[in-house]
Protein backbone atom coordinates (compact mmCIF):
# COMPACT_ATOMS: atom_id res chain seq x y z
CA UNK A 1 0.00 0.00 0.00
CA UNK A 2 1.08 3.59 -0.85
CA UNK A 3 1.28 6.17 1.80
CA UNK A 4 2.00 9.36 1.78
CA UNK A 5 3.76 11.15 4.44
CA UNK A 6 3.74 15.29 5.04
CA UNK A 7 7.07 16.08 7.37
CA UNK A 8 8.86 19.26 7.06
CA UNK A 9 12.03 17.97 9.05
CA UNK A 10 14.54 15.90 6.92
CA UNK A 11 15.95 13.56 9.71
CA UNK A 12 12.49 12.48 10.77
CA UNK A 13 11.03 12.27 7.35
CA UNK A 14 13.95 10.11 6.24
CA UNK A 15 13.41 7.74 9.63
CA UNK A 16 9.76 7.74 9.22
CA UNK A 17 10.49 6.83 5.19
CA UNK A 18 12.51 4.11 6.39
CA UNK A 19 10.94 2.29 8.72
CA UNK A 20 7.51 2.38 6.65
CA UNK A 21 9.81 0.21 3.63
CA UNK A 22 10.70 -1.81 6.10
CA UNK A 23 7.34 -2.52 6.67
CA UNK A 24 6.47 -3.53 3.08
CA UNK A 25 4.87 0.45 2.58
CA UNK A 26 5.79 2.14 -0.76
CA UNK A 27 5.89 6.09 0.60
CA UNK A 28 5.31 9.19 -1.00
CA UNK A 29 7.24 11.74 0.62
CA UNK A 30 6.89 15.56 0.59
CA UNK A 31 8.12 18.42 2.69
CA UNK A 32 5.63 20.89 2.90
CA UNK A 33 1.72 21.15 3.45
CA UNK A 34 1.42 22.54 -0.32
CA UNK A 35 3.09 19.46 -1.76
CA UNK A 36 0.75 17.36 0.33
CA UNK A 37 -2.13 18.84 -0.94
CA UNK A 38 -1.48 19.14 -4.65
CA UNK A 39 -0.71 15.42 -4.38
CA UNK A 40 -3.71 14.86 -2.87
CA UNK A 41 -5.84 16.70 -5.56
CA UNK A 42 -4.86 14.14 -8.30
CA UNK A 43 -6.89 11.80 -9.31
CA UNK A 44 -4.72 9.20 -8.10
CA UNK A 45 -3.46 9.47 -4.36
CA UNK A 46 -2.17 7.30 -1.64
CA UNK A 47 -5.76 7.04 0.42
CA UNK A 48 -3.79 6.65 3.78
CA UNK A 49 -2.25 9.56 4.91
CA UNK A 50 0.27 10.73 7.68
CA UNK A 51 0.89 14.71 8.38
CA UNK A 52 2.71 16.42 10.04
CA UNK A 53 1.22 19.40 11.98
CA UNK A 54 3.00 21.71 11.79
CA UNK A 55 4.86 22.71 9.03
CA UNK A 56 4.97 24.99 6.22
CA UNK A 57 2.47 25.79 3.76
CA UNK A 58 -0.89 24.32 4.85
CA UNK A 59 -0.69 22.69 8.11
CA UNK A 60 -2.03 19.31 8.50
CA UNK A 61 -4.56 20.18 10.48
CA UNK A 62 -5.66 22.38 7.60
CA UNK A 63 -5.25 19.75 4.92
CA UNK A 64 -7.46 17.23 6.77
CA UNK A 65 -10.35 19.79 7.31
CA UNK A 66 -10.24 20.07 3.52
CA UNK A 67 -9.78 16.81 2.72
CA UNK A 68 -13.07 15.42 4.56
CA UNK A 69 -15.29 18.62 3.20
CA UNK A 70 -13.74 17.43 -0.73
CA UNK A 71 -13.92 13.63 -0.21
CA UNK A 72 -16.32 11.32 -1.60
CA UNK A 73 -17.40 7.77 -1.79
CA UNK A 74 -13.80 6.68 -0.68
CA UNK A 75 -12.19 8.15 2.59
CA UNK A 76 -9.04 8.85 3.86
CA UNK A 77 -7.26 7.15 6.26
CA UNK A 78 -5.22 10.17 8.11
CA UNK A 79 -2.64 10.27 11.05
CA UNK A 80 -1.38 13.60 12.03
CA UNK A 81 1.62 13.77 13.86
CA UNK A 82 3.19 15.89 16.39
CA UNK A 83 5.85 16.37 19.03
CA UNK A 84 3.14 18.15 21.31
CA UNK A 85 3.23 17.72 24.95
CA UNK A 86 -0.33 19.74 24.90
CA UNK A 87 -2.88 17.45 26.02
CA UNK A 88 -5.23 17.69 23.90
CA UNK A 89 -3.69 17.96 20.76
CA UNK A 90 -4.50 14.50 19.77
CA UNK A 91 -8.42 15.56 20.41
CA UNK A 92 -7.70 18.61 18.31
CA UNK A 93 -6.32 16.32 15.66
CA UNK A 94 -9.28 13.85 15.79
CA UNK A 95 -11.93 16.80 15.85
CA UNK A 96 -10.36 18.12 12.70
CA UNK A 97 -11.06 15.19 10.93
CA UNK A 98 -8.30 12.72 11.71
CA UNK A 99 -8.59 9.31 11.74
CA UNK A 100 -5.54 8.85 14.07
CA UNK A 101 -2.54 10.54 16.32
CA UNK A 102 0.93 9.51 16.65
CA UNK A 103 3.35 11.80 18.95
CA UNK A 104 6.94 12.15 18.54
CA UNK A 105 9.06 10.98 18.98
CA UNK A 106 7.72 7.42 17.60
CA UNK A 107 7.45 4.37 19.67
CA UNK A 108 8.34 2.49 16.33
CA UNK A 109 6.17 -0.64 17.71
CA UNK A 110 3.05 1.69 18.32
CA UNK A 111 3.28 3.43 14.87
CA UNK A 112 3.81 0.16 12.93
CA UNK A 113 0.50 -1.04 15.04
CA UNK A 114 -1.40 2.40 14.00
CA UNK A 115 0.21 2.45 10.61
CA UNK A 116 -0.92 -1.24 10.31
CA UNK A 117 -4.74 0.04 11.18
CA UNK A 118 -4.73 2.33 8.88
CA UNK A 119 -3.56 -0.09 6.03
CA UNK A 120 -6.79 -2.49 7.21
CA UNK A 121 -9.48 0.77 7.11
CA UNK A 122 -7.73 1.46 3.99
CA UNK A 123 -8.78 -1.83 2.38
CA UNK A 124 -11.64 -2.06 3.77
CA UNK A 125 -12.56 1.12 2.81
CA UNK A 126 -11.50 0.45 -0.72
CA UNK A 127 -13.70 -3.18 -0.70
CA UNK A 128 -16.40 -1.12 0.51
CA UNK A 129 -16.40 1.52 -2.47
CA UNK A 130 -16.00 -1.32 -4.91
CA UNK A 131 -19.14 -3.58 -3.63
CA UNK A 132 -20.53 -0.33 -3.83
CA UNK A 133 -19.99 0.76 -7.54
CA UNK A 134 -21.10 -3.10 -8.46
CA UNK A 135 -24.29 -3.18 -6.53
CA UNK A 136 -24.89 0.20 -7.78
CA UNK A 137 -24.42 -1.01 -11.05
CA UNK A 138 -26.30 -4.02 -11.06
CA UNK A 139 -29.06 -1.46 -9.54
CA UNK A 140 -29.54 0.02 -12.46
CA UNK A 141 -29.24 -3.01 -14.78
CA UNK A 142 -32.14 -4.27 -12.47
CA UNK A 143 -33.92 -1.82 -12.64
CA UNK A 144 -33.57 -1.58 -16.46
CA UNK A 145 -34.69 -5.01 -16.97
CA UNK A 146 -37.88 -3.90 -14.82
CA UNK A 147 -38.92 -1.61 -17.47
CA UNK A 148 -38.06 -3.14 -20.77
CA UNK A 149 -39.88 -5.63 -22.33
CA UNK A 150 -37.62 -8.51 -22.57
CA UNK A 151 -38.46 -9.94 -26.50
CA UNK A 152 -38.44 -6.33 -28.19
CA UNK A 153 -36.18 -3.87 -25.98
CA UNK A 154 -39.56 -1.49 -25.73
CA UNK A 155 -41.01 -0.69 -22.31
CA UNK A 156 -43.00 -2.97 -21.12
CA UNK A 157 -46.55 -1.85 -19.13
CA UNK A 158 -44.90 -1.57 -16.14
CA UNK A 159 -42.92 0.94 -17.36
CA UNK A 160 -45.88 2.78 -19.09
CA UNK A 161 -47.87 2.82 -16.39
CA UNK A 162 -45.03 4.73 -14.44
CA UNK A 163 -44.74 7.36 -17.30
CA UNK A 164 -48.26 7.40 -18.17
CA UNK A 165 -49.40 8.63 -14.66
CA UNK A 166 -46.46 11.10 -14.47
CA UNK A 167 -47.18 12.52 -18.22
CA UNK A 168 -51.02 12.54 -17.65
CA UNK A 169 -50.53 15.00 -14.54
CA UNK A 170 -48.40 17.31 -16.41
CA UNK A 171 -50.35 17.19 -19.16
CA UNK A 172 -53.44 18.27 -17.09
CA UNK A 173 -51.55 21.02 -15.30
CA UNK A 174 -50.13 22.83 -18.13
CA UNK A 175 -53.25 22.68 -20.18
CA UNK A 176 -50.54 20.59 -23.04
CA UNK A 177 -52.44 17.83 -25.19
CA UNK A 178 -51.94 14.36 -25.03
CA UNK A 179 -52.32 11.58 -27.08
CA UNK A 180 -52.23 7.49 -27.06
CA UNK A 181 -52.17 4.98 -30.12
CA UNK A 182 -52.99 1.47 -29.68
CA UNK A 183 -52.03 -0.55 -32.33
CA UNK A 184 -52.36 -4.43 -32.85
CA UNK A 185 -51.01 -6.33 -35.62
CA UNK A 186 -53.74 -8.08 -37.81
CA UNK A 187 -53.94 -11.89 -38.48
CA UNK A 188 -50.71 -12.41 -36.48
CA UNK A 189 -52.15 -15.48 -34.68
CA UNK A 190 -51.68 -17.09 -38.47
CA UNK A 191 -47.99 -16.30 -38.40
CA UNK A 192 -47.68 -17.80 -35.34
CA UNK A 193 -49.72 -20.86 -36.67
CA UNK A 194 -48.49 -21.57 -39.95
CA UNK A 195 -44.76 -20.22 -39.53
CA UNK A 196 -43.98 -21.50 -35.67
CA UNK A 197 -43.46 -18.57 -32.59
CA UNK A 198 -39.73 -18.28 -33.51
CA UNK A 199 -40.97 -16.24 -36.99
CA UNK A 200 -43.79 -14.37 -35.00
CA UNK A 201 -41.24 -13.24 -32.48
CA UNK A 202 -39.16 -11.95 -35.09
CA UNK A 203 -42.35 -10.19 -36.79
CA UNK A 204 -42.69 -8.34 -33.16
CA UNK A 205 -38.93 -7.35 -33.11
CA UNK A 206 -39.50 -6.24 -37.16
CA UNK A 207 -42.45 -3.53 -36.03
CA UNK A 208 -40.62 -2.73 -32.61
CA UNK A 209 -37.67 -1.34 -34.40
CA UNK A 210 -39.80 0.25 -36.50
CA UNK A 211 -41.59 2.07 -33.60
CA UNK A 212 -38.46 2.82 -32.40
CA UNK A 213 -37.28 4.14 -35.79
CA UNK A 214 -39.80 6.37 -36.20
CA UNK A 215 -41.13 7.86 -32.64
CA UNK A 216 -39.24 11.09 -30.90
CA UNK A 217 -37.28 10.60 -27.99
CA UNK A 218 -40.56 11.85 -25.45
CA UNK A 219 -42.29 9.12 -27.05
CA UNK A 220 -43.53 6.31 -24.71
CA UNK A 221 -43.52 2.89 -27.36
CA UNK A 222 -44.56 -0.13 -25.01
CA UNK A 223 -45.17 -3.73 -25.66
CA UNK A 224 -48.31 -4.00 -24.12
CA UNK A 225 -48.29 -8.14 -24.33
CA UNK A 226 -48.80 -10.62 -26.95
CA UNK A 227 -48.85 -8.36 -30.35
CA UNK A 228 -50.29 -5.69 -28.92
CA UNK A 229 -48.55 -2.11 -28.48
CA UNK A 230 -49.40 1.27 -27.06
CA UNK A 231 -47.76 4.68 -27.88
CA UNK A 232 -47.77 7.44 -25.57
CA UNK A 233 -47.44 10.94 -27.27
CA UNK A 234 -46.91 13.52 -24.69
CA UNK A 235 -47.45 17.25 -25.62
CA UNK A 236 -49.66 15.82 -28.64
CA UNK A 237 -53.05 16.78 -30.08
CA UNK A 238 -54.68 13.73 -31.75
CA UNK A 239 -54.10 15.29 -35.42
CA UNK A 240 -50.13 14.86 -34.98
CA UNK A 241 -50.90 11.61 -33.29
CA UNK A 242 -53.02 9.99 -36.24
CA UNK A 243 -50.27 11.26 -38.86
CA UNK A 244 -47.52 9.30 -36.53
CA UNK A 245 -49.94 6.61 -36.30
CA UNK A 246 -50.70 6.50 -40.97
CA UNK A 247 -46.81 6.74 -41.34
CA UNK A 248 -46.31 3.77 -39.12
CA UNK A 249 -49.00 2.00 -40.53
CA UNK A 250 -47.67 2.38 -44.34
CA UNK A 251 -44.19 1.90 -43.62
CA UNK A 252 -45.05 -1.25 -41.91
CA UNK A 253 -47.29 -2.13 -45.10
CA UNK A 254 -44.42 -1.29 -47.41
CA UNK A 255 -41.94 -2.74 -45.82
CA UNK A 256 -41.02 -6.00 -47.46
CA UNK A 257 -40.81 -8.50 -44.18
CA UNK A 258 -37.45 -10.53 -44.18
CA UNK A 259 -38.81 -12.41 -41.18
CA UNK A 260 -42.08 -13.90 -42.89
CA UNK A 261 -43.71 -14.71 -46.09
CA UNK A 262 -46.84 -13.38 -45.15
CA UNK A 263 -48.24 -9.51 -46.02
CA UNK A 264 -48.54 -8.60 -41.74
CA UNK A 265 -50.18 -5.14 -41.36
CA UNK A 266 -51.27 -3.39 -38.08
CA UNK A 267 -54.60 -1.81 -37.38
CA UNK A 268 -54.55 1.49 -34.93
CA UNK A 269 -56.66 3.47 -32.72
CA UNK A 270 -55.51 7.45 -31.69
CA UNK A 271 -57.49 9.16 -28.79
CA UNK A 272 -56.59 12.16 -27.37
CA UNK A 273 -56.87 13.28 -23.76
CA UNK A 274 -60.08 15.59 -22.60
CA UNK A 275 -61.21 16.98 -20.05
CA UNK A 276 -62.64 14.48 -17.69
CA UNK A 277 -60.71 11.75 -19.01
CA UNK A 278 -58.84 9.33 -16.41
CA UNK A 279 -56.05 6.88 -17.59
CA UNK A 280 -59.08 4.02 -17.35
CA UNK A 281 -61.48 6.29 -19.94
CA UNK A 282 -58.45 7.01 -22.38
CA UNK A 283 -57.66 3.90 -22.55
CA UNK A 284 -61.16 2.64 -23.16
CA UNK A 285 -61.35 5.15 -26.17
CA UNK A 286 -58.47 4.32 -27.82
CA UNK A 287 -59.01 0.98 -27.52
CA UNK A 288 -62.52 1.08 -28.37
CA UNK A 289 -61.00 3.45 -31.80
CA UNK A 290 -58.54 0.44 -32.20
CA UNK A 291 -61.89 -1.93 -32.22
CA UNK A 292 -63.56 -0.05 -34.83
CA UNK A 293 -59.99 -0.05 -37.33
CA UNK A 294 -60.08 -3.47 -37.00
CA UNK A 295 -63.75 -4.03 -37.24
CA UNK A 296 -63.69 -1.64 -40.70
CA UNK A 297 -61.54 -3.76 -42.09
CA UNK A 298 -58.04 -3.33 -40.57
CA UNK A 299 -54.57 -2.13 -41.72
CA UNK A 300 -55.80 1.25 -40.91
CA UNK A 301 -55.99 4.22 -38.49
CA UNK A 302 -59.29 5.36 -36.78
CA UNK A 303 -59.72 8.09 -34.53
CA UNK A 304 -61.30 8.25 -31.07
CA UNK B 1 31.95 14.63 30.63
CA UNK B 2 29.67 13.13 28.01
CA UNK B 3 32.35 13.54 25.56
CA UNK B 4 34.74 11.45 27.50
CA UNK B 5 32.53 8.77 27.34
CA UNK B 6 32.01 8.95 23.81
CA UNK B 7 35.92 8.67 23.26
CA UNK B 8 35.18 5.22 24.70
CA UNK B 9 34.39 3.36 21.76
CA UNK B 10 33.96 -0.51 23.79
CA UNK B 11 31.02 0.21 25.24
CA UNK B 12 29.17 1.50 21.85
CA UNK B 13 28.15 -1.56 19.80
CA UNK B 14 27.18 -3.79 22.40
CA UNK B 15 24.26 -3.86 24.81
CA UNK B 16 25.46 -2.48 28.17
CA UNK B 17 24.02 -5.20 31.27
CA UNK B 18 26.63 -4.13 33.80
CA UNK B 19 25.23 -1.80 36.19
CA UNK B 20 28.70 0.46 35.93
CA UNK B 21 28.14 1.31 32.43
CA UNK B 22 24.21 1.92 33.14
CA UNK B 23 25.37 4.70 35.66
CA UNK B 24 28.29 5.68 33.97
CA UNK B 25 26.15 6.41 30.66
CA UNK B 26 23.09 8.15 32.14
CA UNK B 27 24.57 11.40 31.46
CA UNK B 28 25.16 10.62 28.26
CA UNK B 29 22.14 8.98 27.44
CA UNK B 30 20.15 12.36 28.29
CA UNK B 31 21.76 13.89 25.98
CA UNK B 32 22.05 11.21 23.28
CA UNK B 33 21.05 7.49 23.69
CA UNK B 34 22.28 6.29 21.05
CA UNK B 35 20.84 2.66 21.91
CA UNK B 36 17.26 4.31 22.12
CA UNK B 37 17.89 5.93 18.93
CA UNK B 38 19.35 2.81 16.64
CA UNK B 39 16.19 0.90 18.09
CA UNK B 40 13.96 3.56 16.99
CA UNK B 41 15.49 2.37 13.32
CA UNK B 42 14.64 -1.40 13.93
CA UNK B 43 18.65 -1.88 15.00
CA UNK B 44 19.46 -1.17 11.53
CA UNK B 45 23.12 0.72 12.01
CA UNK B 46 23.19 1.55 7.96
CA UNK B 47 19.51 3.33 8.44
CA UNK B 48 20.88 5.35 12.11
CA UNK B 49 24.35 6.97 10.66
CA UNK B 50 21.97 8.18 7.65
CA UNK B 51 19.43 10.21 9.89
CA UNK B 52 22.13 11.34 11.93
CA UNK B 53 24.23 12.46 8.77
CA UNK B 54 21.00 14.45 7.60
CA UNK B 55 20.66 15.52 11.27
CA UNK B 56 24.08 17.15 11.32
CA UNK B 57 23.28 18.85 7.99
CA UNK B 58 20.04 20.48 8.92
CA UNK B 59 21.70 21.42 12.03
CA UNK B 60 22.94 25.03 10.84
CA UNK B 61 19.60 25.62 9.27
CA UNK B 62 17.92 24.57 12.94
CA UNK B 63 19.72 27.17 14.67
CA UNK B 64 19.60 29.73 11.53
CA UNK B 65 15.63 29.34 11.27
CA UNK B 66 15.54 30.50 15.46
CA UNK B 67 18.19 33.12 15.28
CA UNK B 68 16.29 35.05 12.43
CA UNK B 69 13.14 34.60 13.47
CA UNK B 70 14.51 35.93 16.33
CA UNK B 71 16.12 38.63 14.77
CA UNK B 72 13.00 39.66 13.29
CA UNK B 73 11.44 39.18 16.43
CA UNK B 74 8.33 36.93 14.57
CA UNK B 75 7.39 35.16 17.73
CA UNK B 76 5.14 32.62 15.56
CA UNK B 77 8.13 31.27 13.01
CA UNK B 78 10.41 31.06 16.09
CA UNK B 79 7.58 28.97 18.11
CA UNK B 80 7.46 26.99 14.41
CA UNK B 81 11.03 26.87 14.14
CA UNK B 82 11.93 25.38 17.89
CA UNK B 83 9.28 23.27 17.73
CA UNK B 84 10.68 21.59 14.59
CA UNK B 85 13.98 21.46 16.06
CA UNK B 86 12.03 19.82 19.20
CA UNK B 87 10.77 16.68 17.20
CA UNK B 88 13.91 16.13 15.35
CA UNK B 89 15.72 16.13 18.49
CA UNK B 90 13.32 13.89 20.34
CA UNK B 91 13.23 11.77 17.27
CA UNK B 92 16.66 11.34 17.32
CA UNK B 93 16.65 10.52 20.68
CA UNK B 94 18.56 13.58 21.94
CA UNK B 95 16.62 14.77 24.79
CA UNK B 96 18.60 17.47 26.75
CA UNK B 97 18.23 19.63 22.96
CA UNK B 98 14.44 18.50 22.86
CA UNK B 99 13.90 19.59 26.00
CA UNK B 100 15.12 23.01 25.73
CA UNK B 101 14.15 23.81 22.48
CA UNK B 102 10.50 23.10 24.02
CA UNK B 103 11.57 25.47 26.59
CA UNK B 104 12.02 27.97 23.29
CA UNK B 105 8.75 27.46 21.69
CA UNK B 106 7.10 27.51 25.41
CA UNK B 107 8.47 31.14 25.38
CA UNK B 108 7.62 32.01 21.97
CA UNK B 109 4.30 30.99 22.07
CA UNK B 110 3.67 33.38 25.35
CA UNK B 111 6.10 35.95 23.55
CA UNK B 112 8.53 36.07 25.95
CA UNK B 113 11.47 36.67 23.39
CA UNK B 114 13.65 37.98 25.72
CA UNK B 115 13.83 34.88 27.56
CA UNK B 116 14.35 32.94 24.10
CA UNK B 117 17.59 35.20 23.52
CA UNK B 118 19.07 34.35 26.84
CA UNK B 119 18.80 30.37 25.59
CA UNK B 120 20.07 31.30 22.31
CA UNK B 121 23.82 30.06 23.06
CA UNK B 122 22.60 27.56 25.72
CA UNK B 123 20.89 25.70 22.35
CA UNK B 124 23.86 26.93 20.19
CA UNK B 125 26.27 24.71 22.41
CA UNK B 126 23.65 21.59 23.39
CA UNK B 127 23.21 21.64 19.51
CA UNK B 128 27.14 21.69 18.92
CA UNK B 129 27.35 18.67 21.75
CA UNK B 130 25.21 16.67 19.86
CA UNK B 131 26.63 16.57 16.08
CA UNK B 132 30.30 15.61 18.23
CA UNK B 133 28.46 13.03 20.25
CA UNK B 134 26.47 11.48 16.97
CA UNK B 135 29.97 12.18 15.21
CA UNK B 136 31.68 9.71 17.29
CA UNK B 137 28.95 7.36 18.39
CA UNK B 138 27.17 6.76 14.92
CA UNK B 139 28.99 8.10 11.96
CA UNK B 140 32.43 6.89 13.08
CA UNK B 141 32.19 3.91 14.49
CA UNK B 142 30.40 2.66 11.55
CA UNK B 143 32.39 -0.74 10.01
CA UNK B 144 34.89 -0.52 12.81
CA UNK B 145 35.62 -3.66 14.01
CA UNK B 146 35.99 -3.20 18.05
CA UNK B 147 38.63 -5.38 20.18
Amino acid sequence: MNVLIAEDDAPSRLMLQSLLNKWGYTVTAVSDGNDAWRILCDPEHPYLVILDWIMPGIEGIEIVRRLRLQEEGNPHYVIIMTSGTGANSPALALDAGADDFIAKPFNHAELQARVNVGCRITHLHERLAEKLRKLEAASDTISRLARTDELTGLHNRRSFNECFSLALSSARRHGHPLSLISIDLDHFKDVNDTLGHSIGDLVLKEFSDLLKELVRVEDIACRWGGEEFIILLPNTPREAAGTLAERIRSAFEQRSHVSSPLVVTASFGVAQLYNGDDEDSLIRRVDNALYTAKREGRNRVVFS
Amino acid sequence: MPSKRTIDSSVLNEPQSSADLVSTSEVCTDLFDKDEFVRRNLGDLELSRDVATVFISCAPEYIESIRTALTALNADELRKAAHKLKGAAANLALSQLSKLAHTIETYAKDGELNNCVDLLPELEQKLAQAVEVMNNLIIKPQGRVHQ
